[in-house]
């Protein structure tokens, strides 16, 4: 361990013996170190009070910054949460507003004002035997008006003065750009219907009855 | 030395001051924070949260195939405050709908006029409101325009953008398809209270539990964003199923409306079962109740009086009786009888057939194909009284069913010991107790699953908000006759319709049918009986397979003799209804007919 200090330069070696031979030696080296400190302090105030206040400024800006976009954050959940609740709520609305329109009451209503009608005893194809279960021989009958109150389709038809005015002015749309895409099948049929020599009755508002062989197209 | 001194004095006294003083602080810090701690947290809590109850939704009650039935919907009150449609003489400035940027003056009268253009009413009505509110208290700051609009009104009303209008909301039932089911629904009361049917039955599973939640407000009363804590989550309500189809359902409802109006009945019912699950499929009854708006239907036609309501039911209970003498072995669908139109076993009893005829050398299948009450009766009281008791009670009478509803009547009949003679004779043709047609329609079941009686249902169970299920209760299978006698009673009712004017009536192509006939009388409540007659039919189908039992009765129709071929009529359109809603394919083979005669 002695070898290191054998190869250090002889000048270090009073200062190493220095303490151990009295404390008054050290004075003078700390002593000799003040002045330099003071003098570097001496340039130094203003530079530090800047510091500092720049420091404590940008602390504050940041803790500014930070309360204003958390706040802003909370403002956007908030709004958002309110869409959602919107949103949700209509969501409801209309899946309600199916369920209404899907009620038996108004299916079979709008199923006979487009003049169907059902069969009321249907046969089976058996393809494991080739067969037929059941009569072929079809009955249909004619549904009847529905006789079982809904009072809640009633609510949706007229489903508030808005929704029966919005309806109104869709359908006045509708007619005044009917012409131009439904007149051709209704054409079609007044010819067809024509050469058989039955008259047809052209009325684009009501559905049309079709008599005679389905059309099917000529593919050559 | 004397500064040195002053110094130490000064200092002594700084540190004593300034240990008081932390002393002190720390006191008061330990008094707030610890002891005065929850005090003062609940004193503040008030001033600065506000709870807020959240209201539960009621559950849906739904059919066998999810469709809803009874649901529970937002719907809003428009509120004003009176005093505020004052404010600046009654104008108050919004954005033009033209152009944003320009703000437009818009009187009170206007703004009435146009709330009015959304609730339906009249501009003067609004004012009218407000004007009594004002007489009333001239710094009234509350009002109702109108209640319960919709969500598109709302939204509508929401864009007038009007300083004094607001809105709350508050839950509605909804039935979306109306009377369909109504009568097994039920109904509530104005606040909900549930009144009738699944609704009062099964009202625990329905309920929600209310939750509610706390928000902190400023000095003005707005409320903090982001403040609101939910303390207590609402529980929805859980969801009712039922064993119904809604399109059988309401199919059958049509029928049944139609006849009543036709005949001229005082009511029409008619109940289409599932064989293998003893579920209800429909149960039908004239003029049900629509739950969405009461007011539209008779009060005596609300309840479900498919249930309530028990009547005699006269011949078909002749197949309860042929199916206990073939299952206890006393007779066969051959035994015969030489049967007399009418018959006096004692001094004074006496029982007819429907028609005056010769003795007949009739089997037991030819007494049930001319439904002869002489034939039945002494075939039927070859079993002694208890037997034949404790049958009917396997079979489901005497006993109220247990399928959901509030109130199940579990029909008149008494016990064995204490029929007197005629009433022996007369329980074996139906006369002289009386079920529901819910219990005829179990009685047959048993008969069509091999003999073994699956207790009626018609709530399947209740769906939790957390997705529990749990089941319903309905009772233990009961095992009622053999497999064999099951087979020879189908046969045997085959045979009665076959070889019977019924078989025309009854034709659809491809299906076979077994079933029974009644026409019973009605006790006047006096002693005696009524001169109108309750027309009935049970049926079971496909006759080789069974899989539906149809069962429906008519009270009273206006003209007697079509009665028991209306009441055939009503079970075959039900019949074709369900082959086309079940796809139920066609028999097979032909039928197994028993000779009437010996």
């Amino acid at each position: 361990m002695s070898f290191p200090l054998m190869t250090e330069p002889l000048s270090n070696r009073p200062i190493q013996t220095a303490p151990a031979e009295s404390g008054d030696h050290l004075k003078p080296h700390l002593q000799s170190v003040q002045p330099t400190l003071k003098k570097n302090k001496r340039i130094n105030p203003l530079f530090m009070t800047l510091t500092a206040v720049i420091g404590v400024l940008a602390i504050l800006s940041v803790q500014l910054w930070l309360n204003l976009s958390v706040s802003s954050g909370a403002y956007e959940i908030n709004e958002l949460v309110y869409q959602q609740r919107e949103l949700s709520r209509s969501e409801r609305a209309l899946k309600l507003d199916v369920n209404m329109l899907a009620s038996p009451q108004n299916l079979a209503t709008e199923a006979t004002a487009l003049g169907m009608v059902q069969n009321s005893q249907p046969a089976y194809l058996k393809l494991a035997e080739s067969a037929i279960a059941g009569s072929i021989v079809q009955s249909t009958s004619q549904p009847k008006a529905n006789l079982v109150n809904n009072s809640a389709l009633k609510d949706l038809q007229s489903g508030g003065v808005v929704n029966s005015d919005k309806k109104a002015s869709d359908d006045k749309k509708k007619q005044e750009t009917k012409p131009e895409n439904s007149v051709k099948p209704v054409k079609n049929v007044a010819v067809k219907n024509q050469k058989s020599g039955v008259v047809a009755e052209n009325d684009s508002s009501q559905p049309i009855a079709w008599k005679g062989k389905l059309a099917a197209p000529t593919t050559r | 030395m004397s500064s040195t001194h002053s110094r130490g004095r000064r200092a002594t006294f700084s540190l004593v001051v300034f240990t008081l003083v932390a002393v002190l602080l720390g006191a008061k810090l330990f008094q707030i924070q610890v002891v005065q701690a929850a005090e003062l947290n609940e004193v503040s809590k008030d001033k600065r949260a506000v709870p807020v109850s959240i209201p539960s939704p009621r559950g849906d009650v739904v059919d066998r195939n999810n469709i809803i039935l009874a649901t529970t919907e937002e719907r809003y009150d428009v509120q004003l405050s009176p005093k505020n449609t004052r404010v600046r003489d009654g104008v108050f400035y919004r954005f033009s709908e033209t152009n944003n940027n320009e703000m437009v003056a818009v009187t009170a009268e206007e703004a009435y006029e146009e709330i009015g253009l959304v609730t339906g009413q009249s501009g003067a009505e609004i004012k009218q409101i407000v004007d009594e509110a004002l007489a009333v208290d001239e710094k009234s700051d509350f009002a109702y325009v109108k209640r319960s609009i919709d969500l598109e009104q709302l939204n509508e009303l929401k864009k007038l953008n009007i300083p004094w209008l607001s809105f709350d909301y508050n839950f509605q039932r909804i039935y979306p398809n109306g009377a369909v089911a109504g009568n097994l629904i039920g109904f509530s009361g104005y606040d909900e209270t549930p009144l009738a049917g699944v609704e009062l039955s099964q009202d625990q599973c329905l309920q929600g539990v209310d939750g509610y939640e706390t928000y902190e407000r400023g000095a003005d009363g707005v409320a903090l964003p982001g403040s609101n804590v939910i303390a207590k989550k609402a529980e929805a309500g859980g969801t009712v199923e039922l064993t119904i189809d809604a399109d059988l359902q309401w199919q059958s409802q049509q029928i049944v409306n139609e006849r009543v109006a036709a005949l001229g009945a005082d009511w029409v019912r008619a109940v289409i079962m599932d064989v293998k699950t003893g579920e209800l499929l429909a149960v039908a009854e004239d003029g049900s109740v629509d739950p969405g708006d009461i007011d539209s239907s008779e009060a005596s036609k609300r309840e479900a009086r498919a249930y309530v309501d028990p009547y005699e039911p006269g011949s078909t209970f002749k197949t309860i009786t042929t199916a206990s003498l073939l299952d206890s072995g006393v007779a066969t669908p051959h035994t015969p009888y030489e049967t007399p139109w009418t018959y006096s076993p004692d001094p004074n009893v006496r029982f007819s057939d429907w028609f005056q005829h010769d003795y007949e050398n009739w089997t037991l299948a030819g007494i049930m194909t001319f439904s002869s009450n002489v034939g039945t009766a002494m075939l039927g009281t070859q079993l002694d009284a208890q037997t034949r008791y404790d049958y009917m009670r396997k079979f489901g009478f005497g006993e109220s069913t247990n399928t959901g509803m509030p109130l199940e009547d579990a029909g008149l009949l008494y016990k064995a010991e204490d029929w007197d003679l005629q009433t022996s004779y007369n329980v074996t043709f139906g006369q002289g107790l009386s079920s529901t047609i819910i219990q005829t329609a179990g009685a047959y079941q048993a008969i069509a699953n091999a003999g073994v009686r699956i207790p009626p249902s018609l709530v399947k169970g209740c769906v939790g908000s957390d997705g529990v299920r749990s089941e319903i209760d309905h009772g233990e299978p009961i095992k009622v006759i053999s497999e064999r006698a099951a087979a020879e009673t189908i046969a045997v009712l085959e045979t009665a319709v076959e070889e019977s004017w019924a078989k025309d009536v009854l034709n659809i192509p491809g299906y076979r049918v077994a079933g029974k006939t009644g026409t019973s009388e009605q006790p006047d409540g006096q002693g005696g009986y009524k001169e109108e007659y309750v027309h009935s039919f049970a049926g079971i189908f496909p006759a080789d397979d069974p899989q539906y039992v149809i069962v429906s009765s008519i009270d009273s129709p206006a003209v007697y003799a079509t009665g028991t071929a209306e009441a055939i009529k009503i079970v075959k359109d039900l019949a074709e209804i369900t082959i086309r809603a079940m796809n139920v394919a066609p028999s097979e083979g032909a039928p197994k007919l028993y000779p009437l005669y010996y």
